[in-house]
């Protein structure tokens, strides 16, 4: 038999106990389920292959090939690993485990570049529907190519997404992979900003052109007007030879310019100026053999000016010997 | 009969005295009725050897075969467009501006657009999926990647390529009778054509939609300038032949490399001008041939940089990764294909040998319908290239004949620089790449069907027709001449006796001036 003051401290204890128990519960539960959370598998750093199933759903030549386009994606300076797994997850928690298992694996193009991606797919045993996929990208892996993060979500809802859900898990990362693939080695690079020297450039050849225009078109009455102090229709061909020399070439130094400031306008504009110089050549420069007269050119080099006399007695020799038809 | 191998050369007896026919001022006199009537009739030879190659490519382009690189050229299609923009996006150093020049995609976007086509028929085929694909296995080659991905293109599109490329091929028949015509006579203009266009590789190519055709056509179109540049060389026919090779580079590259043997050649003339002791006239000839030809790399590079703009913010740097790139994806091909791998120049020989001698030949064809017609069951392999050398030979006694000075000349050094570079640079055993042989076999047969007209059949047909006539209206005007593009020989006129030399009188030795 208990005393009563044994039994009364018998039940404080259990009283105690009681509350303890029922304080602590949650307390403990919570930290068994946070024990409960998926580790990460570990991946050793030389490990050469980027996909990992343990879900088994691949066949070994699918395994093959996708890791030969994982190792194309790494060529091209994009890494991406991909992870499978059976597990009862939310999306929200196949994200968070996607981002963890990226930055576990370090699947990165150098340190600190955060730049790769991680394909989780997270299949359910219990409830196929419940099964992910999730695609866990570090803050500058997009842009591929011309493909930004919208664009993918468009590939991922229109061509991943549709075969995922019919289980169709191979067809839905050969997809996707086949779709990052394709941006980072068949769509270009975005261009260099324009900057500095280049910057310079681009502005002096949009204002260069601009005034190079106007001042060819003018050329046209003026170049004439100080050459033969005199408006014509009818430039000589000295003045056509200078109106072409400085147009022309000023055509071609705002061409040069342009490339250097990359400035598509610059470009066309010295391309209408070398088209009016060019037209304009053709127009007023009459080839010199074609005179009225029927004279013709004789270069001579200047060493041997002695022996145009020469020359000359020679050629009008030959042309005794022809005969004009009659 | 005697046979006459150059007809028109230096030292050849001339039976009947013949002249030129100038004008005081050293011009050729007009021709009148009977040049235009020339011009027509060999702009109607060439108007008709061009619609009956486009109906012979047009007959295949629906029943060819499809290769995967013809969607790369239709893909490619929107580089037209993007010109506009040569600062933009498409223009950035990456695998398809970096894959090959742009002037087949120029060529296909201009079809495209002629045809009322669009520019973007589709993406990009990725030839790495086109075998040992395990997630899309099927045998029925419309499910598979490439196919179900969208880089197949429509059937209205890729006969619309297709028929762009049989107008270019057919193009190239009527250029390669134009340069027969120039370097022989119309016979040889007519069967180097006529042997170009039944050619099986010259059709097959023809009815694909690729951009060979367009490198056979600027290689054709080279030929004709340069010749044009050797007889007369004028500084814009030299702007004219350099912005060719130009396009022919950047067509296909290797045409750009043509300009350095012809630079070569200038170089000789030039050199030659200054130390070879020879009349004033013809070293001033040397001199202006030999400018015009020196700055032809120049002239190329310029034109190659400046129809492809992702050159010009570098243009030797950029230049040099695309030569690095095609070399590349050769050996590539040659290591996805191992059969097709070419490894040494003696090898290259053979297959070419074995694809131009065996595999694709016009003479098979021909044989076969003569063996059909008539009962009988010939076979003859490597005809063509029988024909090929035999004319070439004949080329070659051109060249020696006429000299280097010579138009033959520059033609003779174009098809053999394109013929060696295509042999010492060939990686891969592809059936492309041998389509400018073909061109260069057409010509050397037009070159021998020339000269066989000319020295064999044509005095005696003049002689029958001359009994019965007719030669007025049976023969062309320049029946057996080989050059007929020297005009203009008024038979039966003699030349003026050469006025007699008159010699002044020189002082006897001794004499004195003061009487």
């Amino acid at each position: 038999m208990l005393n009563p003051a044994s039994a009364q401290r018998l039940l404080i204890l259990l009283v105690a106990s009681t509350i303890a128990v029922t304080v602590m519960f949650p307390t403990v539960h919570q930290a068994s389920a946070q024990d409960e959370s998926p580790p990460i598998p570990y991946r050793a750093p030389d490990d050469p292959w980027l996909v990992r199933d343990d879900a088994r759903l691949f066949s070994e030549d699918e395994m093959k090939r996708f890791q030969f386009d994982l190792r194309r994606l790494q060529g091209l300076g994009v890494d991406v690993a991909v992870y499978t797994r059976r597990a009862d997850a939310s999306r929200e928690d196949s994200e968070q485990f996607a981002d963890a298992l990226r930055e576990s694996w370090a699947v990165e193009s150098a340190p600190g570049a955060n730049d790769g991606m991680v394909l989780l797919l997270t299949v359910s045993g219990s409830r196929p529907r419940a099964s992910t996929f999730v695609m866990s990208s570090g803050d500058n892996f997009f842009p591929l190519g011309q493909v930004d993060q919208a664009d993918f979500d468009r590939i991922y809802e229109e061509e991943v997404a549709p075969h995922f859900r019919e289980n169709r898990f191979d067809v839905a990362l050969a997809y996707a992979l086949r779709r990052m693939l394709y941006a980072a080695d068949y769509t270009p690079p975005d261009p260099p900003p324009v900057s500095g020297i280049h910057a310079l450039a681009h502005d002096a050849a949009r204002i260069g052109g601009a005034v190079l225009v106007q001042a060819a078109l003018l050329g046209l009455a003026i170049v004439p007007a100080l050459m033969e102090r005199r408006l014509t229709i009818h430039p000589s061909r000295k003045t056509v030879r200078i109106y072409a020399m400085v147009f022309g070439g000023a055509s071609i130094l705002l061409a040069l310019v342009s490339v250097v400031g990359r400035s598509g306008l610059g470009i066309l504009l010295a391309i209408l100026v070398l088209a009016l110089v060019t037209s304009v050549t053709a127009l007023f420069l009459t080839p010199a053999g074609t005179s009225a007269s029927g004279a013709r050119r004789v270069a001579v080099v200047p060493s041997e000016r002695r022996q145009v006399g020469r020359s000359l007695a020679r050629i009008s020799h030959r042309k005794d010997r022809h005969v004009p038809q009659t | 009969m005697s046979l006459r191998l150059n007809p028109t050369g230096r030292n050849r007896p001339r039976l009947r005295p013949q002249h030129r026919v100038v004008t005081l001022t050293g011009r050729r006199a007009s021709t009148g009725d009977r040049g235009a009537a020339r011009w027509a009739l060999d702009v109607v030879f060439a108007l008709a050897l061009f619609a009956a190659s486009l109906t012979i490519n047009l007959g295949v382009v629906e029943t060819q075969g499809f290769h995967p690189d013809e969607t790369r050229w239709l893909n490619r299609s929107y580089y037209i467009e993007e010109v506009l923009d040569p600062f933009g996006p498409t223009w950035q150093d990456y695998y398809l501006t970096r894959g090959q020049p742009p002037m087949g995609s120029y060529l296909m976007g201009i079809g495209q657009l002629a045809q009322g086509k669009s520019l973007r028929p589709n993406l990009v085929w990725d030839f790495y999926f086109d075998s040992n694909d395990p997630v899309f296995p099927s045998s029925d080659p419309s499910q598979r990647w490439n196919q179900i991905s969208g880089a197949m293109p429509s059937w209205d599109n890729l006969m619309a390529g297709r028929r762009t490329n049989a107008f270019t091929g057919a193009l190239v028949v009527m250029v390669v009778y134009v340069l027969g015509r120039l370097l022989t006579n119309r016979v040889g203009g007519i069967v180097g054509a006529l042997a170009l266009a039944i050619h099986p590789l010259h059709q097959l190519i023809a009815s694909q939609a690729l951009s060979d055709q367009l490198l056979n056509l600027l290689l054709a179109l080279s030929c004709i300038v340069g010749y044009l540049v050797m007889k007369r060389p004028t500084w814009g026919r030299a702007l004219l032949f350099g912005a060719l090779l130009g396009l022919g580079g950047a067509t296909k590259l290797t045409p750009m490399l043509l300009s350095l043997p012809v630079a070569i050649m200038g170089a000789f003339f030039v050199i030659r001008s200054r130390f070879w002791n020879a009349p004033l006239a013809s070293r001033q000839k040397d001199r202006t041939l030999g400018t015009r030809l020196v700055v032809q790399p120049l002239i190329a590079f310029a034109t190659f940089v400046i129809v492809y703009p992702y050159l010009w913010v570098d243009p030797i740097g950029r230049t040099y990764n695309l030569f690095k790139f095609r070399v590349d994806e050769m050996a590539s091909q040659a290591a996805l294909f191992e059969n097709a791998g070419v490894g040494s120049i003696q090898v290259a020989l053979g297959r070419t040998g074995n694809r131009l001698a065996d595999m694709h030949q016009a003479g098979t064809r021909v044989l076969g319908q003569l063996n059909d017609v008539f009962g009988t069951s010939l076979s003859i392999s490597g005809i063509d290239m029988m024909l090929g050398f035999a004319g070439l030979l004949l080329f070659v006694m051109f060249v020696v004949r006429n000299g280097l000075r010579s138009p033959h000349t520059m033609v003779a050094a174009l098809i053999l620089s394109e013929t060696a570079i295509i042999i010492y640079g060939l990686r891969s055993d592809l059936y492309r790449y041998f389509l400018p042989l073909v061109f260069v076999q057409a010509v050397c047969i037009s070159v021998l069907a020339g000269v066989a007209w000319s020295t064999l059949f044509a005095p005696q047909l003049r002689r029958l027709a001359g009994r019965s006539g007719l030669d007025r209206f049976l023969l062309p005007r320049d029946a057996g001449r080989i050059t007929a593009g020297i005009p203009s020989v008024s038979p039966g006129t003699a030349p003026p006796p050469r006025p007699a030399r008159t010699r002044i009188p020189r002082p006897a030795l001794g004499s004195s001036h003061a009487d």
